[in-house]
């Protein structure tokens, strides 16, 4: 059997068929907040919420919780929220404040995990749940609507906002003597951010969440420079990159999460080299 | 002529052995599922399907390939024996009970734990306890002996 007679055995199987449903959305999620993100300066916060989300993920197993999913998005959005106040006004501001949630959640989590586990191979629910494992070959049809939904919803919402989020992203202050009303969009950011994380944890896991946010963005940003190019050429490269990545993955048995990443990570690579090669940054 | 006869008898003798083994082999004529030919993501997935939805496999012809592992319960004196793929980050996995077709000595006639081993049964269900349990039965065992 050749490679393509195999790809086409496993393209006919339902669940590699749910898996890159829902991947390339994820893709596509992650990398339209993604660009936003990047410019805010908020890379960091998608890290520590995606912590936040494992530890959450932690208690919803404790609770034996069915679909664990109805009871880490609240709490990762609840967080996303409290990490943006924090950032505005509280003792303690910005990283500190990210870093202590991130390494805290992610503490807590094992600790419980460890303490009440629910499985007899906790090693094995630490790594599924860090580096997404399989998940994404492993998901229920009620995941794989709940994907689908909650992706729909992010992409609706940030072409509804398009223009709010352009004007909050690169100048918050003159957005807000413009009349707009910055903190709200924030808020919704942030939400929307938290729900593009615990969508991406059944990708790629908790660890490598960010790198689905940031690595097409930053690829983008080597060769277009309005927000509108790199917001789709990031866009078509996280959906390419996660496509490639699976694709790859299921016919060479590597993880599904760490290859989707190394594939970006080589498109960042060919996008920088061709930006030193000299092809014009471009406003497109 | 001699060389000619000495000729097909070695050939004759070198085919036999393969051909009588490729027989004890191969006594499904049709194998439903082949995990053993897909790759270890897929076939890892595959599995978890079927321990999520075992009713939608019973009495499939099913082959797999992956490691031996045994269980010998001290209270009851069975022996259950597993066949186990572990998935691509190498943390987790999954994999069957099979019960080996014919009689065959515990632990003489079976091989090491962790052997990579290739087995092809029929997939059925059965209750202990009052939990479901899978396994495959009438199992063909294949596995490459150390030399």
């Amino acid at each position: 059997m050749n490679v393509f007679q195999q790809l086409q055995m496993y393209l006919a199987m339902p669940f590699v068929q749910y898996a890159l449903i829902v991947g390339t959305l994820i893709a596509l999620c992650s990398s339209l907040l993604g660009v936003t993100l990047v410019l805010k300066r908020f890379s960091f916060i998608g890290d520590g919420l995606s912590h936040v989300a494992f530890g959450a993920m932690a208690i919803a197993g404790v609770l034996r919780l069915t679909n664990e999913m109805l009871f880490v998005l609240p709490v990762t959005v609840l967080c996303a929220v409290l990490l943006l106040r924090t950032g505005q006004n509280a003792k303690i501001k910005g990283d500190a404040a990210i870093a202590m949630i991130s390494v805290g959640a992610l503490a807590i989590g094992y600790m419980l995990l460890n303490l009440f586990p629910t499985s007899s191979n906790v090693s094995s629910d630490v790594c599924t749940s860090l580096f997404g494992s399989t998940s994404i070959l492993t998901l229920t049809q009620l995941e794989v609507w709940l994907c689908i939904g909650l992706s729909v919803a992010v992409v609706v919402i940030f072409l509804l906002f398009y223009n709010k989020i352009f004007a909050v992203t690169f100048d918050e202050d003159f957005a807000r003597a413009a009349g707009v009303k910055a903190e709200a969009y924030n808020l919704l950011i942030a939400v929307v951010v938290a729900v593009i994380i615990v969508l991406a944890m059944n990708l790629v896991g908790s660890l490598l969440i960010s790198a689905l946010i940031i690595f097409p963005a930053v690829s983008a940003m080597r060769l277009f420079r309005s927000f509108k190019g790199v917001t789709v050429c990031s866009a078509i490269l996280s959906v390419s990159c996660a496509l490639i990545g699976m694709l790859v993955s299921i016919l060479g048995s590597t993880p599904v999460g760490s290859t989707i990443v190394a594939v970006d990570i080589a498109a960042f690579l060919v996008f920088s080299l061709l930006a030193r090669l000299g092809v014009n940054r471009r406003k497109a | 002529m001699k060389k000619a006869v000495l000729m097909l008898l070695v050939i004759a003798l070198l085919v036999f052995p393969f051909a009588a083994l490729g027989q004890t082999m191969e006594p499904y004529e049709t194998i439903d599922l082949d995990l053993s030919q897909m790759s270890g993501t897929i076939a890892y997935a595959q599995v978890y399907q079927m321990i999520s939805d075992p009713e939608a496999y019973v009495g499939k012809i099913i082959r797999m390939a992956g490691y031996f592992d045994v269980f010998e319960d001290m209270d009851t004196g069975i022996v259950y024996t597993s066949c186990i793929i572990p998935d691509a980050a190498a943390c987790c996995a999954q994999g069957f009970e099979f019960v080996w077709a014919g009689d065959h000595a515990w632990p003489e006639a079976y091989p090491e734990p962790g052997t990579y081993l290739t087995v092809t049964g029929r997939f059925e269900t059965y209750l202990e306890d009052d939990w479901l349990y899978i396994h495959l039965v009438d199992a063909d065992v294949d596995w490459e002996a150390e030399n």
